[in-house]
């Protein structure tokens, strides 16, 4: 069924906003399409979540305009607000209040018919804590909560603020299906995280940020394959710790010369081969540890990730600050 | 409207299920009230405790000793000679003294026409209440000595009554200012640590991602603060009638008006200081900074009147000078509007300044 391509739902052009001498977030633009999920992803103050509340309207930008549904996020804020449901990183909600109240009260915020309190807490799996007061919620229940608030107005956009954070791996992937869910359901998500697995799982494109930029935006499966190198070879530089500056440039530049390596990098005392074929690759990388008696300990050999995308495009890992 | 409706029941909820803070802000004036009140003396509204020094040692000077100190309303003590008691008078540890110079029986004796005999009495002047007071009383009681000594029968008398029949004591001075202390604390120091907290946990952040305007959200707090005010108010007027028979003899609506009018007043200044306020740690200390002198200077436990002269232009100006007041006079004297209508204006004057600047600084993060 052939359609008209329909207008984006996200706008944004040329999104600025400094602080003082610091530029959080230096000129982003970017579009989201209706019913994608789509991944803020990048390091600790990357610009991440001051991109997203440029987006909802919360912060207005220095430079640049955002449209919401066509609503503009300067002139037009309370229609955006209408039609959006927010997440924030760190949000506490009234603690004595019981799941029901809560979002009840949040129902009441809007002009917009919004969903009926039960079947919306269903959706979230609170359904049992409906009479429970906030206080008594695990972590990741009370993200669940966030999450059933962000969308008690049927919003168009859904925007979540790295929702998993801090929360233990099962409580992630209850999280995580629910996201999936939602986008099952055709709502359109902007997702920010940290965790380059959850990006890579629940995006549809991720937008890959660092210092306040924009650094790549594409679907997680075309971002991989623009490395040139399919795989990734590890091992401890342990057996030189003290190796001089040097020493390790001299290392680095063998490793390079290996058949098959496409980069070597030296990333905390851990050396990493990004190559195109493993099996060349490791024949000969052994053959060289044979002949010079270099220990390889702590040897790996994985598919590159996103985090290697995020590595050879930023020279950064995503967990440095 | 729905949204007010709903904050509203919301914030009465938070307060209905903290039940620490709800104890201990209708425990702690309760407390202060039979702390003070019993420490500080029921039913006498100020104690005239003075000392007595007879000079003259003549059984007419006897007499007038002892009829000083039958009467009841001051509280003496003899001391021996008239420089001792000076001493303890100026050392602020008396406050008069009576001396009963010599000589002064032969003067009553001799009774020579348009020569009257005279007692001495030393008062501190800056104590103004007091000193009157104890001039008032020792004129009369020499006067009925005297009226006694010459057979005098009075053409006229007075029936006197007016303040002495409501029967004021301490109390009925502590209890509304100990209400408007309430109503200060509760909202001035609850709201300005509240509000910034609420902030500070990304609360009134979240809210404004939503449609809510701040105007429902404001109103929804004055509403349910105001309802739980009115409440507290009426808690410790109540048990203050139960345990110390302190009245109101004037109106309960115009009294609920000026527990509103403080309510409001110190409602705003609490936003203001909410919205000055960097963190909720500074909250508290700012909010300490201006209530604590507004506690001892606002006439909550001792009269303006007693203040320092300089301090009082500036304690005139206070807003809680003005409810204690306004409250005091209601329940006190049972004075209408029209008594009390400029602390009404003083304390109206306060909140529309106040909620300027609350509107002005009220920042959503």
């Amino acid at each position: 069924m052939a359609h008209e391509p329909e207008r984006p739902v996200i706008e944004a052009t040329g999104l600025i906003k400094r602080y003082g001498n610091f530029t959080a977030v230096g000129g982003v633009s970017l579009e989201v399409r209706r019913g994608e999920v789509f991944g803020l992803l990048g390091p600790n103050g990357a610009g991440k979540t001051t991109t997203m509340e440029m987006l909802e309207g919360l912060r207005l930008p220095d430079e640049g305009s955002a449209r919401i549904a066509g609503y503009d996020t300067r002139t037009e804020l309370a229609r955006v607000k209408e039609v959006i449901g927010v997440q924030l990183q760190s949000t506490s909600l009234f603690d004595l209040l019981t799941v029901r109240e809560i979002t009840a009260m949040y129902a009441s915020f809007y002009r917009v018919p919004t969903l009926p309190v039960e079947p919306l807490l269903e959706r979230v799996l609170l359904r049992e804590k409906l009479n429970d007061r906030v206080k008594h919620l695990s972590g990741g229940q009370k993200q669940r909560l966030a999450i059933a608030l962000a969308l008690v107005n049927d919003p168009q956009v859904v925007f979540l603020d790295e929702p998993t954070t801090g929360l233990d791996p099962q409580a992630r992937r209850m999280l995580w299906d629910i996201i999936l869910g939602l986008r099952e359901e055709g709502k359109t998500i902007v997702l920010s995280t940290h965790y380059m697995d959850e990006a890579e799982i629940l995006a549809d494109r991720i937008c890959l940020m660092d210092s306040g930029r924009v650094v790549a935006l594409d679907t997680p499966r075309r971002l991989i394959e623009r490395l040139a190198s399919a795989s990734a070879i590890e091992f401890d530089l342990a057996a030189e710790p003290h190796a001089s500056e040097e020493e390790r440039e001299r290392l680095l530049s063998r490793m390079q010369s290996l058949a098959s390596v496409e980069q070597a990098e030296i990333r905390k005392d851990r050396v990493i081969l990004y190559v195109d074929n493993l099996q060349q690759a490791l024949t000969a990388l052994i053959g060289m540890a044979d002949r010079e008696s270099l220990p390889l300990a702590g040897l790996q050999t994985r598919t590159a990730s996103l985090e290697d995308v995020f590595i050879q495009m930023t020279g950064r890992s995503l967990r440095e600050g | 409207m729905n949204a007010y409706k709903q904050l509203t029941l919301a914030q009465l909820k938070l307060f209905a299920r903290n039940r620490q803070m709800l104890f201990w802000s209708v425990a702690f004036p309760i407390f202060l009230m039979v702390m003070m009140g019993s420490f500080l003396g029921q039913g006498n509204s100020l104690s005239l405790q003075g000392m007595i020094v007879d000079e003259d040692g003549s059984a007419a000077s006897a007499e007038v000793q002892s009829r000083l100190l039958e009467s009841g309303a001051l509280t003496l003590t003899q001391a021996d000679t008239s420089t001792a008691a000076m001493e303890r008078l100026r050392a602020g540890d008396t406050s008069f003294v009576i001396v009963l110079p010599a000589g002064l029986g032969e003067a009553i004796d001799a009774a020579i026409p348009g020569q009257a005999a005279s007692v001495r009495l030393y008062t501190d002047e800056t104590q103004l209440t007091v000193s009157e007071l104890a001039r008032t009383t020792v004129t009369y009681v020499i006067d009925e000595v005297s009226k006694a000594r010459t057979g005098y029968v009075p053409l006229l008398t007075v029936e006197s009554e007016g303040v002495q029949a409501l029967d004021l004591g301490y109390i009925d001075f502590l209890v509304p200012g100990i209400v408007a202390m309430m109503i200060m604390t509760t909202n001035l120091n609850g709201v300005a640590g509240q509000i910034s907290s609420w902030r500070e946990r990304g609360i009134l952040r979240r809210m404004q991602s939503t449609p809510l305007h701040a105007s429902s959200f404001i109103a929804a707090q004055i509403t349910a603060r105001l309802l739980l005010n009115g409440l507290q108010a009426v808690i410790v007027l109540l048990i203050a009638q139960l345990i110390f028979g302190t009245q109101v003899n004037g109106s309960w609506l115009l009294l609920l008006a000026f527990v509103v009018a403080g309510t409001l007043a110190f409602m705003s200044i609490g936003f203001v200081i909410a919205g000055v306020a960097k963190t909720p740690e500074s909250a508290g200390p700012i909010s300490g900074f201006v209530s604590f002198p507004l506690l001892f200077l606002g006439g909550v436990f001792f009269p303006i009147q007693n203040m320092p002269k300089f301090l009082q232009p500036v304690v005139e100006l206070l807003p809680i000078a003005h409810l204690s007041t306004a409250l005091r006079q209601i329940m006190n004297v049972g004075a209408g509007l029209t008594e009390v209508w400029y602390e009404a204006a003083l304390l109206g004057g306060w909140l529309v300044i106040a909620f300027i600047a609350a509107s002005l600084t009220f920042k959503w993060e």
